[in-house]
């Protein structure tokens, strides 16, 4: 048995400052309990049988003879031990769940003051017992002697009513029997009282104890927690080298301002409540904080995770956060990847590239493409084309170097192109001259040399 | 400290680096049959492998390779599996080309000793010294040279990406020779998008300029190989502002390999290789050039910096990955028109192209994972508060 939820986790009873002996009283462990297991719905108690030997004598005489006791209440006193258990249950449940002071020394507390009148109650027990026993043993001799014959029905008919030499009287055993009823009565009810005590004894015990080993779980799940979070922040857990990057800190702390807390820690004492043993409250935990997440994220989009971020600032936003990424995503665009000598026109296009290739904006001379995958991603992509070698600015800077290199060694790995270096180098020394359509200078020239690899 | 000299063995070079365990396949996205990326060099590979990143951690798998004669592989990268769980990705299948000094196996073969006999003229042996595997020090001469005795392995690697592309179903035991051509042929036939190949490597330094001028070539022979006649073959070229200083040879290696792109887009090429294995085109090594790079560079001074080459490097990933995904190349290609390279009356080719990328991007998982943890914090701290007073 667990701790219960209240229906506002933080709202204090009118009980948190009341002592632990008022607690009990109210969880109905008093001196009483055992009348009140004997009482029915309207408060009347039970009567056992008595006998009255003034009335139907035969029927008297034949109860009389009874070795064990009517009884009768049996049933009632069952259906009230199970009823004041759980009602006792519920008071201490209540009150530790909205208590104020440290739960586990009052648990100790109501242990302590339980074992205290449960001592009490032993000690009536005791009594009970030795006066029913004392009255058993003076009525059943009586008992078995009624059962024999003298032979003289005189002699017997005397010796039933008045007695006497040490043997009890019909009147006498009459009041001895219905004494014996009242004790038996008296007997059930201690008996169900002390069932009442050990039950709430058991549950306290164990609530001790499970509450020490929740909290020693608690510790050391809040420890890996937090370590958790600190791995998670981390950036560079995943190779990701987006030109802007959704900080998963900033948007994750956003979206838990949104989150039903006390709802959730409602959710987990019910949790720990109806399945005490066989999960651990770290499982419990972790499943309803996934839960909760993924409620928290299922209709959000990229761009509500700008928005969340951009908001998380704490900055009035004058600006659409989401074109504010794309000012930013154009602007590292804009930065070159060639440079072209002046004059060079290349053939330029760029698209937008979203999820699915809905446009997120619109320009002119803008196009959409998808990226592809249920992903956040969100980008753009320009191309150049259609540039000739001669609009490379790098080669017109290092031609004249290039060539100098050239007379010292070969640069080339293409066969053509290395022998006809070595040509040029050979006619700048002075040797044969170089044959038609040659590369010469670094000019490329359409012919292949005949027969020779290129 | 004493070796056991039996357990020395010979490094086999035309073994490839597989992938990784079966184990790990339940993590990854599904593999995107259209795209395949090799990356040539150091920045090639370090360029293909953050593609493939942000491809992977958008829930599409890349084939990806890398040839390159430096054992140095790029450094793995940080990704999102699928099921939301984080991890690394590395760059797996690999050519790295090594072995023996490559300058002295020049004349052991009649082809490669006339080959090279130009090739390697002016540069002294003393340049060329060091071992293979150590890159090849801003000399593209000596990048060709590996390709030209690796070409083999280069092929066999060529033919495994490209498979992926088709995902030819490997040969099931008991399968007979017709069989499997008529599996092949049915697969053929089979219609489907457009594949796009993509080489992917610097200018400034050696094996991404040499692979830019002898793979094309090779790539289209494995195609034509295997059937696929469909498909786009770019260049995506780095450099060279970006890799200012790194090498004395930068602009020089930059404008040599520029100048062999406009003579083959001009003259096709023609090129023998070891064992019988020739290159014929009479059509341009790609069908479209990227030059990425970032006339900026260097901020400060005349070399770049690491976290400038760094920004480069993710920039251009950036930059190629947004083209390769969804429907963007398409809607650019559907707004092209006779921009294909064709000669105008000034018989100028104009074939180069240029792309930059921007995003911004959200990562939701991140989001939600740290929202829920927040709340779990804020939940156990009410729980405490509330029964752990003492």
């Amino acid at each position: 048995m667990m701790l219960r939820a209240t229906t506002t986790y933080q709202q204090q009873t009118e009980v948190t400052a009341t002592p632990v002996p008022d607690l009990l009283d109210r969880m109905g462990l008093t001196a009483d309990l055992p009348e009140r297991l004997c009482q029915d719905a309207q408060g009347r108690t039970f009567e056992p049988v008595q006998l009255n030997l003034g009335d139907d004598l035969v029927t008297q005489v034949s109860l009389l003879l009874r070795r064990e006791p009517v009884g009768g209440a049996e049933p009632q006193i069952a259906e009230n031990q199970h009823r004041l258990q759980t009602q006792a249950l519920q008071q201490a449940h209540r009150f530790l769940a909205g208590g104020t002071g440290s739960p586990r020394s009052v648990v100790q507390e109501i242990l302590h003051e339980t074992r205290t009148r449960k001592a009490t109650l032993e000690a009536q027990q005791q009594r009970v017992e030795q006066d029913y026993l004392t009255v058993q043993e003076r009525l059943h001799p009586w008992q078995e002697r009624m059962g024999t014959r003298s032979g003289s029905l005189t002699a017997d008919l005397w010796r039933w009513l008045v007695g006497g030499a040490g043997q009890l009287s019909l009147p006498e055993a009459g009041t001895l029997w219905n004494e014996r009823e009242y004790l038996a009565l008296r007997r059930a009810t201690v008996t169900a009282a002390l069932t009442v005590y050990d039950r709430v004894l058991a549950d306290l015990e164990d609530l001790a104890q499970h509450l020490d080993d929740l909290l020693t779980q608690a510790r050391r799940l809040q420890h890996t927690l937090r370590q958790q979070m600190a791995d998670l922040s981390d950036s560079s857990a995943v190779f990701a080298p987006w030109t802007v990057r959704i900080a998963p800190p900033v948007v994750s702390a956003a979206l838990l301002e949104g989150v039903d807390l006390d709802g959730l820690v409602q959710d987990l004492l019910q949790r720990l409540n109806t399945d005490p043993g066989d999960t651990t409250l770290t499982s419990h935990v972790q499943s309803l904080a996934r839960q909760a997440a993924a409620r928290q994220m299922e209709a959000l989009s990229m761009p509500d995770m700008i928005d969340l971020e951009a908001r998380a600032s704490g900055d009035a936003l004058e600006d659409d956060p989401v074109l504010l990424v794309g000012h930013a995503l154009l602007a590292a665009l804009q930065q070159p990847t060639w440079h072209l000598v002046r004059g060079a026109r290349p053939r330029s296009d760029i698209l937008q590239v979203t999820p699915d290739g809905t446009p997120a904006y619109s320009m002119d001379g803008l196009h959409s493409a998808a990226y592809g995958g249920d992903l956040d991603r969100l980008g753009f992509v320009q191309v150049q084309l259609g540039v000739a070698l001669d609009d490379l600015a790098l080669l017109r800077d290092t031609d004249e170097a290039f060539q100098a290199a050239l007379q010292q060694r070969n640069l080339y790995v293409l066969d053509a192109l290395a022998q006809q270096a070595a040509v040029a180098v050979g006619s700048a020394r002075g040797g044969p001259p170089i044959p038609a359509g040659a590369l010469l200078n670094g000019q490329v020239v359409l012919e292949s040399p005949a027969g020779g690899d290129i | 400290m004493m070796h056991d000299m039996r357990a020395l063995q010979r490094y086999d070079a035309r073994q490839v680096a597989r992938p990784t365990s079966p184990g790990d396949e339940a993590l990854r996205p599904p593999r995107n049959q259209d795209v395949l990326l090799i990356g040539a060099g150091n920045s090639g590979e370090t360029v293909t492998l953050r593609c493939q990143a942000l491809g992977y951690t958008d829930g599409t798998l890349w084939s990806v390779a890398g040839l390159n004669n430096d054992r140095l592989a790029p450094r793995p990268v940080p990704v999102r599996h699928i099921d939301g769980s984080t991890g690394t990705l590395t760059l797996t299948d690999r050519l790295v080309l090594d072995g023996d000094h490559p300058r002295d196996q020049i004349q052991d073969d009649p082809l490669l000793a006339r080959r090279y006999a130009d090739l390697l003229r002016g540069i002294p042996v003393f340049e060329t010294y060091p071992q293979a595997g150590a890159g090849g020090h801003g000399y593209p001469v000596i990048s060709a040279l590996d390709i030209d005795l690796h070409s083999q392995q280069i092929l066999a690697l060529l033919r495994r990406m490209v498979r992926r592309l088709r995902d030819v179903s490997p040969v099931v035991p008991g399968q007979s020779d017709v069989q499997r051509l008529l599996q092949q042929s049915q697969q053929r036939q089979e219609p489907g998008p457009d594949k796009t190949i993509v080489v992917i490597g610097g200018v400034a330094g050696a094996m991404g300029n040499a692979a830019h001028q002898l793979l094309p070539g090779l790539i289209r022979l494995v195609l034509a190989e295997q059937g696929i006649t469909t498909y786009h073959l770019w260049g995506v070229l780095l450099g060279p502002k970006a890799f200012s200083g790194l090498t004395p040879f930068v602009r020089h290696n930059y404008r040599a390999v520029l100048e062999a792109l406009e003579y083959m887009s001009r003259a096709g090429q023609q090129r023998r290789y070891r064992d019988e294995i020739a290159v014929r085109l009479q059509q341009p090594p790609y069908d479209r050039v990227f030059l990425l790079d970032d006339p900026t560079l260097p901020g400060a001074g005349h070399r770049v910096t690491e976290a400038e080459l760094e920004g480069f490097f993710n920039q251009a990933a950036l930059s190629l990955s947004l083209l390769l995904r969804g429907t963007v190349w398409d809607t650019i290609a559907s707004h092209l028109a006779n921009d294909d390279g064709v000669p105008r009356d000034d018989g100028r080719l104009r074939y180069l192209h240029t792309v930059r990328g921007v995003l911004a991007g959200a990562d939701r998982r991140q989001v939600r994972d740290l929202l829920a943890t927040r709340i779990g914090d804020r939940l156990i701290g009410r729980f405490l508060q509330q029964f752990d007073r003492s």
